[in-house]
């Protein structure tokens, strides 16, 4: 059994009296504790994708399970982390987290869900700023917040989308970084589907890298680079040129394609 | 090339430092000549009797205090313009209509005058601006909860909103001047139907104000709250209502002027108190003294709540959107 199952899934909407087609007869499975990174051209459907997943649109045809059992709206089985604007910008960083425990359902009482909210934020390096607003708070560090809801909710599956697109590369790695520490050290290994258009990003996180042309899925990559190895290695390695060259191939591949 | 940069900075502000506490005091200097000449003309015995000008002396004398504050607080960019225009129009009144007695004194009564109506019927007019804020805030809090609150649904609710935005859009360019007598004779009483009026004049504006406001919410906010699963009355008064406070006081401020509107109207046709009664009582009586003072009244109460709600929503409001 997949943790998480694509069959045949198509999606497509109208406008102007004619089908767009975004997705067509895609095929996905992402198994049980594994990152997956999902990753393609822009307008090739990820971020449909995701939002299929997540509950918010439901496939024209096809069906898409999760723990053998149709999607049929948002669940507290899954949580999320968009790209921007996704923290409420009249709570502060941590009662923003608190709305999120307190959705999941994790936790009743108000103070045990501060106490969580505290840990999050103090695991994401921001505990010195729980009380301040969005609007206070740079990019980068609302996406802190933002990741630490995610994790603070303690959902089987994870879903982001191009969460660090919008943020600059140093702080990239550092969100990188963060994001490896939250998913695989510690404990239990959570499902996450991860979209980006960032080759090393993809490489760095996944387990394993899925290649999204228009459409469909063209193909997937199993990354098996070592794991616990420092990123400066990690890049050095053979294994990740290797991989580095056969995904920019593909981005030329389906560029000439499609041009 | 930095260096002289930061030099020609370095001169400006320097320059614009003396600059600035010269122009206070010349400030200061324009605003107690045109108070001092106002204040002192005002002692002068004209061509129409002034028996008093105790009211007109003080509040002429508080705007001087007033400006001069702002004068030092604001430094360059304060300006004398408001203070002159205001000071020259009460010189031109007290000249032309009291001193020179040009016009009808009855039409164009002295300031002086005018002003000491404030301290004759202060009780007369404390309890109309008791009456008429009663009837304002009552009114004005059933159309604020049931406005708000049902906007909000009807926007979120698609079926909803397909059937009521129709029906709303109807009933709700009526002016209320066009139910306003229909209410008074329906109503057991005057207040209860002022306070209909107002219910029913503001509703309509902050119904469909807030259906727009949910219709316009950025999606990316509602899709974050969606993804974690929340429930129905969660996202309406958890996320909507939250996210929509900054402009529903926004809109505050512009419905107090056509609250007033609406109420001084309802009052003129049929009240036994308020505002709205005192001005249409006296014009009656041809006092346009009194009227003319009771339309000051009216304009400093309404200035006085718009500072009250810019000061709550400072207060209130700490957060901006990213």
């Amino acid at each position: 059994m997949s943790k998480i199952e694509f069959r045949n899934v198509s999606f497509s909407y109208e406008a102007d009296n004619k089908a767009v087609n975004i997705l067509d007869g895609l095929n996905f499975k992402v198994e049980e504790g594994e990152f997956a990174c999902l990753i393609g051209p822009s307008g090739c459907g990820k971020s449909t994708l995701v939002s299929l997943l997540l509950g918010l649109q439901f496939p024209t045809k096809g069906e898409i399970l999760i723990n053998d059992k149709p999607v049929t709206g948002p669940d507290v089985n899954r949580g999320m982390v968009f790209q921007h604007y996704s923290l409420f910008p009249w709570l502060t960083a941590k009662k923003n987290i608190m709305f999120g425990i307190k959705e999941a359902g994790l936790l009743k009482s108000r103070k045990e869900i501060a106490k969580r909210a505290e840990e999050y934020l103090e695991l994401v390096g921001l505990a010195d700023s729980a009380d301040k607003y969005p609007h206070e708070l740079s990019g980068g560090m609302q996406q802190r917040v933002a990741l630490a809801r995610a994790f603070a909710m303690d959902t089987d599956i994870l879903l982001m989308d191009e969460p660090f697109g919008a943020i600059d590369p140093q702080k990239r790695i550092e969100l990188q970084e963060l994001s490896i520490e939250l998913c695989k050290k510690r404990g239990e290994k959570k499902t996450v589907v991860f979209i980006t258009h960032d080759i090393d990003e993809a490489l760095v996180l996944a387990d394993k890298v899925y290649f999204m042309e228009p459409h469909k899925i063209r193909t997937e990559v199993n990354v098996g680079l070592p794991a616990d190895t420092p990123r400066e290695e990690l890049i050095r390695l053979n294994r990740y040129d290797q991989l580095r060259h056969e995904l920019l191939d593909l981005f030329t591949e389906v560029k000439v394609r499609t041009a | 090339m930095t260096d002289a940069r930061t030099l020609n900075s370095l001169e400006t502000q320097g320059s614009k430092k003396t600059y600035s506490v010269g122009k206070i005091i010349l400030n200061i200097a324009i605003v107690t000549l045109f108070a001092g000449t106002v204040i002192t003309l005002s002692f002068i015995k004209g061509k129409v009797s002034a028996p008093k000008n105790t009211v007109y002396v003080f509040i002429m004398g508080f705007i001087w205090l007033y400006h001069t504050a702002r004068a030092v607080i604001k430094k360059d960019e304060y300006h004398p313009d408001i203070a002159v225009l205001i000071y020259s129009l009460f010189l031109i009144w007290d000249i032309n209509f009291r001193i020179l007695g040009n016009g009808n004194p009855v039409l164009s009564p002295p300031m002086e005058n005018v002003f000491e109506v404030f301290l004759k019927d202060s009780q007369f007019i404390a309890e109309g601006i008791g009456h008429s804020l009663m009837i304002l805030v009552i009114g004005f809090s059933i159309a604020l909860i049931t406005g708000n609150i049902l906007g909000m649904i009807v926007g979120w609710v698609k079926r909803l909103n397909n059937d009521f935005t129709p029906i709303a859009k109807v009933l709700s360019p009526i002016p209320p001047m066009v139910y306003t007598p229909y209410l008074i004779a329906l109503m057991p009483t005057f207040t209860s139907a002022s306070i209909a009026v107002i219910g029913i004049g503001m509703f309509w504006p902050i119904f469909l104000g807030m259906i727009n406001r949910v219709g316009s919410i950025n999606s990316r906010l509602i899709d974050s709250a969606k993804a974690m699963n929340v429930s129905t009355p969660t996202m309406l008064f958890k996320v909507i209502l939250p996210y929509s406070i900054p402009s529903i006081v926004g809109s505050l401020k512009i419905q107090i002027s056509t609250i007033f509107m609406i109420l001084i109207m309802a009052e003129m046709i049929g009240a036994t108190s308020g505002l709205g009664f005192f001005i249409k009582k006296y014009s009656d009586y041809a006092d346009y003294a009194r009227v003319l003072a009771g339309i000051f009244v009216v304009g400093a109460v309404i200035t006085i709540l718009n500072v009250l709600l810019d000061i709550a929503e400072k207060k209130l409001i700490k957060w901006k959107a990213v």
